[in-house]
Order: C-alpha cells, then structure tokens, then sequence
C-alpha cells in the first residue's frame, strides 16, 4: 500500500514539475529533465547517473552568457521532530513604511533543524573560460549547450546531419542522435546515441 | 516579472489580508491584489520585499526556498505525526447535578447500567497504547466521573501496568464539577498526577441558573478550592459554557474568574447537541455570542494593562496559529478535522466514537460516528470505512466555502458538527454557525491587530508565550 | 456583470459575461447567496449567463438591492483574482504539498536532483 501511495505522489509530483517546464521552460526549476528517461514500455523511469562529479545545471541565456547554480544537498525534510519550543517566535516586527501600506514583516523563524538548501548562484558573460565546450561533459539527447552546437556543426561537416536542421537551436534532439548513431557504427564503436570521450576523439579528427 | 505562489486574500476594514499557504499574513490597501496578479508590483517597491519574503509571490517558477516552505507547512500540521493523542473514557453517565446546557444526556445517580465495564477499559485501554503518539492523554468524562472512585482508579492503574512495557508519557485528566471531590478521588489525583478540568460558569447565580441546582455554585467553588490545596493550584483549570442567560454578563463573569484566583478563562459557546438542541435558537445564539466575546476580549485586555495578567485561551490558540509556525493541539479547530486524527472516544457502552459530540448523536440513535466496538480491530476502527469515508471531506482544504477562505489556514474543519446541524458531512458554509462564529472571531482578532497594534500586541504575546495551551 | 435589474418585488435578474467571468467564479459568486436566496440559473447565448435571484423571505429593498449589487460585484472579481491565483499556482502547490508531506528514503526530489558527496 506503502509503494503504491508513493508511486501516486511521485506520478503528481512528475506530472506537476513537467507541466511547470512546459509552460515556463527549461528555466523553470533546478530539477535536472534529463534525468528522466522514457523507456520502451513508455513508462517513466528515473535513471540514476554513475557520474559522481560535481553537476551543475546550466541556463543558457539569449546572450551567451550562462547561470550556474550549484547546488548541495539539503535535508530539510529529513528531520521533522523538533519543532516544538516552549519560546516563542518574536520576529514579527511591523514597519510603519511612509507609504500608506503598513505590513508585518513576518519572517520564518529557523529552529535548528531547518537546514535550508544553499544555491550559489553566478552570472558569467561568454568572456571568461567558463563556456562548455565539446568534451567537457558526456552528452546525450536532451542536453542543450554549445558544446551541442559544437556537435552539431562537425555531424554536419562530415554530412551525417542534415544541415537544414535548425542551426539556432542548441537542443541535442533525435536528429542528432540517430546521426551520431550512425557516426559510431561507421567507426565499430558502441552505438548508443551517446557523445562521450571516445566519440569526441573520432570527431575531432 | 515574477511568479505568484499559492495565497488567499480577504478584505477588512478597507484593508486587505493576504495569507500564505503556511498562514504567513500580510496587510495591505484596498487594491494590491489585483496588482500583485496583474503583475504589476515592481522590484524597488518595499512591497516587493515583503511579499518575496512573506512567500507570495517568488522570482523562479519554482522557489528556491521551496523546500523551506515545505518544512514549515510540514510543521503546521506537526499534530498529524503523533496520530491519536487524546483518548476520551465516558466512565458513567450518571450525574448529579441537572445543566440546562448538558450534551451528556445525563442519567440519575443510582444507574448502574451506564457505567463502563471493566472489560471495556482494558480494551479500550489495549486500543490506546496502539496509538504511534509518545505522548498520550488520558480523559475521564462522564456524566460525572467522580461519582466511581473505583472505576477511575482502576482505569488509571491499568494504564500504568501496560505503560510498563510502552513507556509513553500519559497526562491523566478528570473531567468533574467538582462538586464530589472526596478525600478519594483526591487522593487518586495526587498519586497519579491527575489534572482537574472543571467547569465555571462565572457569576453565582448563573451558575446555579445553569446547574439547575440553587447550591451548585457554592459546592464547586468548595471542590475548586479543596483541589487546589491538595494538588496545587496549577492542576485545577476551568472553562466556563456561555449559556444564552450568561451572554448578558461578558465582565461580570471575568472578574467572577478573577475573585475566585484564576488567571484564565476558556470563552467556550454552546454546542448545538444533546439536550442542547431543544434549547435555543441558534443564529441569535451565536451573534449574541460574538458581541459577547468581544465585550469578554476588550474587557481581558483592559485588564491585562493595568497589570493584570490573565489570559483568554481560545483567543490564545487562535493568535498561537497567526503569529507563530507552530501547531497548536487543538483538536476543535484543525485540519484535517481533530476526530480520529487527535481524539477519540471510548463510550461506557462499549463503543468507539470519532468524538464526543458523536456519541450525543448515537444516543439519539444516530450512529454514522460510530467506528466500532472496543473489541473490534485497531485498524478498522481507526482506518476502516466509516474513517475513510470521513477522511474525504475532513480537511478545510478541499471544501467548499473553505478552500478560498483567507482564514483557512486559522481555522478548521469539522465533520460532525456539519452533519448534526445541517444533515450532511460536508456542510454548507453560508448557513454554517461553525463557520460564521470562527470566521468572526478571527476578524475581530486581526481588526485589533491592524486598528490597536501597539496596544494587543505585546498582550497577546505574552499570552502565546505564557499559556499552556 | 452585464446588467443587474430588479424584476420583482423579490427577484432580481443579473447577466454575467462567461468570457469575463467564467462559471467557476459566477458559481462560487452564488455559493455565499444561496442562504438567502433561490437561484434560477440558464445561458442566453454563447457567452452570456442569466442569473435570476429570488429572496426565500420576503421582497428586496431599495438598500438590499443596492448592497447586493456592491457585493455580487466585488465577489465576481474577488473570485475571478483567486482563480487567476489558484491557476497559476497549481503545480507549485501540488509540488509543495508532496514536498512536505512525502518523507522517506526514497523521495529526495525523485532523484531529478543532482546529489553529490553521497
């Protein structure tokens, strides 16, 4: 019953953030789509990446510049118990602003156990080192980057990709995936739609 | 641009009050709604702060601070973790005295067929320790439970035997008049710590008029005080029922509460069960209840400044959800609804009852609440048809009249006071007397926190901090 | 409203535009009338909702009439804003509901978050 009810809330919860990336797109959340995966069945499953290295999740910005957000894990909702206390909250102080609307300035009190998630948020133009380029990471489809750009050029200088596929767009989509696929069977190496090291090094030649 | 997070809003005084999901309040002027939705609120405004930080609207569809959001809305509703925490016995109906306002259904002394079995106690007692809860307590109602001695100090000790393997912290509570407090019965308090709940209804001849007894009043004021000497002060408390006859007398009763050395009152209204329901009419009972209040509130606050401390407790529960995250234990006004989540009843006659006021019904032979026999199953008592059936419409969150309500998060929802008064569970909120009496008295609270701020704040501060709740 | 008319002694006729005001807000409009009042409820065309109000006790006033055209008025956009709210809201609220009350080792986020240092 237990897994059943957690599969209801999980299907919700899914359901509620996918539509929430549908409407305000891929900047809506710091929650990482492409970790889901649509197997054949059809069926939503969350895939796991054995890559432990620090992730990041990127926003690209019209202007070349890119939002990072790193982010650390937070346990807010391990612990509930404490949150009883015999004192009380005195934060609430009222400002008397000279406009003519007056307000509570009720703030969250923290009992120590909170712990807030930390974000570490930075603007950073296209002038400094920090623009991914192509191997900088293991790319696949759903990705969005330069570095996928950078793919997407060199497919089409070797002409497995279709250069009328939309240049602006720097989504890694099935064109590209079935190009890539076809790449790595021309070259005996494991076909899996998947830009890792070795790929990358047979593109670059 | 910014993204707008789950609020609702209601209007007073030309003002307006916008309350968060986790019962954040802001006050505003008349219009800021509408800009705050059209998106109209600009980054330097003061404005713009205080709503980001009172959770109301948020610059990324989804907050940062979500999960923060989360704890605390986890934290309003703490009261669920700990499941069934109050257990009511009905030891007896028998009584002796004759309250016009009584939802007991009382019988005569000498009736022994309505006192609880030994056997019921031993069960009920086995269905009480399956609670998840570490804390329980444990109520003795009656009728008037003083008049079995035995019953109550078997029940205790039976408690305390199977607390031996539990190890929970039991609160023993003795619902009585007072008025047939022997050296017995207070002797069981003082060994076991048991805290004494009576009921005052202020001046002497509205008690008596109450009572329908012409020496009541002076019989209780005599137990209250023999209490008091045996067991402390501190584990004698009172509340006091508003009787339409006591709706005239708001500071006579208070300063009646204050003669006799309390430093609380609970303001409660009638119910509208029992032999109650042939009493009054109930619209007018209930708007005379509310000036009554606000003469009682205007009257404790007076006090309160010259130096006197004392304390209105319903008033107190209700502030402790606006000014502070926390939960408060009080299973009349939550969400979702305080029966079975919080309390439960185990009848004399064997039965389970989602609350008190359900086994008022079933003794007009109404038995939708009640769960089952105490033999019965924990599980299909507590989480069978009858609990889930209820369980659809229990939280204020889903109902109609209450989902938009901006008080929804003070407030709460309650089943059986909704099938009684007006024939279904769910309930109609525009004839609701549940609904138009909390709804006003809440008003009435922010009306003097917006138009007396400097004045009730720091009082009910100190209430908050003081009471026991 | 469209137009807002005493019919009767104890009937009065309103009009409510359905691309304005869609039913949502008009019935939860009715809802807090419908102690005093009957409601007779039909469309006149495409866009347009006839409402007819009769009282259960009594006939209506000039100063009810008045009061009851302010408030029908406030309610309407009243409703409409909380709709607005509740539309905007309603997957940050779900997400905020499952957030607080789905504990245990599994849920952390689904896993759509990144964890480092496990």
């Amino acid at each position: 019953m237990k897994k059943h009810f957690q599969d209801l809330l999980k299907g919700i919860f899914l359901g509620s953030i996918s539509s929430l990336v549908a409407s305000h797109g891929a900047e809506a959340s710091v929650y990482d789509l492409t970790k889901l995966k649509v197997n054949d069945n059809g069926q939503t499953e969350v895939k796991v990446k054995k890559d432990y290295s620090r992730k990041f999740i990127l926003k690209f910005q019209s202007d070349d510049s890119y939002l990072i957000a790193g982010h650390s894990s937070h346990a807010s909702h391990a612990s509930h118990a404490s949150h009883r206390s015999s004192s009380t909250y005195s934060g609430s102080s009222y400002s008397t602003s000279s406009s003519s609307y007056n307000s509570p300035a009720l703030k969250p009190i923290s009992p120590s156990k909170i712990t807030s998630p930390t974000y570490n948020t930075s603007i950073i133009t296209a002038n400094t080192a920090k623009i991914i380029s192509l191997g900088d990471r293991v790319l696949e489809k759903g990705m969005i980057g330069n570095d996928v750009s950078q793919l997407k050029k060199i497919l089409i200088e070797k002409k497995i990709l279709e250069a009328s596929s939309i240049e602006e767009s720097t989504l890694f989509d099935v064109k590209i995936e079935k190009a890539v696929i076809v790449f790595q069977k021309s070259l005996g190496l494991v076909a899996d739609g998947m830009v890792g090291s070795k790929t990358i090094y047979y593109l670059k030649k | 641009m910014y993204n707008l997070l789950p609020f609702r809003f209601e209007r007073l005084n030309s003002r307006e009050i916008l309350v968060n999901e986790v019962g954040d309040f802001l006050i505003a002027p008349t219009g800021t709604v509408q800009r705050i939705v059209d998106k109209e609120i600009q980054k330097g405004e003061e404005l713009y702060k205080d709503l980001t930080a009172g959770y109301i609207i948020c610059q990324t569809p989804v907050p940062e601070l979500i999960d923060l959001l989360a704890t605390r809305l986890r934290t309003k509703k703490t009261f669920l973790d700990n499941f069934t925490v109050l257990h009511i016995f009905v030891l007896t109906l028998r009584c002796n005295q004759n309250c016009i306002y009584c939802q007991a259904s009382s019988r005569n002394c000498n009736e022994s067929a309505y006192d609880m079995t030994r056997e019921t106690i031993i069960q009920a007692i086995d269905l009480m320790f399956r609670s998840p809860s570490t804390s329980l307590t444990m109520e003795f109602q009656g009728g008037e439970p003083s008049l079995l001695p035995e019953l109550l100090r078997f029940a205790i000790k039976t408690a305390e035997q199977k607390n031996k393997e539990h190890c929970k912290q039991i609160t023993y509570v003795l619902c009585t008049n007072s008025i047939n407090l022997t050296v017995e019965i207070l002797n069981i308090c003082s060994q076991y710590k048991v805290l004494i709940s009576t009921s005052l209804d202020g001046l002497e001849t509205l008690h008596n008029h109450n009572r329908g007894k012409s020496d009541s009043y002076a019989n209780v004021i005599k137990g209250i005080n023999k209490a008091r000497t045996v067991l402390g002060v501190d584990r004698v408390s009172a509340l006091m029922t508003a009787s339409e006859e006591s709706l005239k007398y708001p500071k006579e009763i208070i300063n009646a509460y204050l003669e006799n050395g309390f430093h609380s009152i609970f303001l409660r209204a009638l119910n509208p069960y029992g032999l109650a329901t042939k009493y009054a009419d109930w619209s007018e009972y209930y708007d005379q209840f509310i000036d009554f209040y606000k003469g009682a509130l205007d009257h404790i606050i007076e006090l309160n400044k010259s130096g006197i401390f004392f304390i209105e407790e319903f008033t107190t529960l209700i502030l402790r959800k606006i000014l502070t995250p926390f939960s408060t234990g009080f299973v009349d006004l939550q969400s979702p609804s305080g029966i079975i989540n919080s309390v439960i009843v185990y009848n004399y006659d064997g039965y389970a009852y989602a609350s008190d006021e359900s086994r008022m019904l079933a003794e007009h032979g109404d038995y939708t609440f009640r769960l089952g026999q105490v033999t019965d199953n924990y599980d299909s008592i507590f989480y069978g048809e009858k609990a889930q059936k209820i369980a659809l419409i229990w939280a204020n969150e889903t109902i109609a009249g209450c989902s938009d309500c901006a008080f929804m998060a003070y407030c709460g929802a309650d089943p059986v006071r909704n099938y009684s008064t007006q024939g279904n569970m769910y309930g109609f909120r525009p004839t609701s007397s549940f609904c138009k009496k909390h709804k006003q008295i809440i008003q009435h609270l922010f009306s003097l926190i917006i138009e007396r701020e400097d004045e009730v704040l720091p009082i009910f501060k100190r209430w908050i901090n003081n009471s026991v709740g | 409203m469209v137009s807002f008319d005493q019919i009767a002694e104890n009937r009065i006729q309103l009009t409510v535009d359905i691309t304005v005001f869609n039913n949502t807000v008009t019935t939860k409009t009715l809802y807090w009338l419908q102690s005093d009042y009957f409601v007779f409820w039909n469309s006149l065309n495409i866009n347009i909702q006839n409402i007819i109000l009769e009282k259960k006790d009594g006939s209506i006033s000039k100063e009810e009439f008045l009061e009851l055209k302010n408030q029908i008025n406030q309610n309407l956009i009243d409703f409409k804003v909380r709709d607005i709210v509740n539309q905007e809201t309603r997957n940050i609220r779900d997400i905020l509901y499952i957030k607080a009350f789905s504990h245990g080792e599994d849920f952390e986020d689904y896993n759509l978050m990144n964890d480092c240092d496990v």
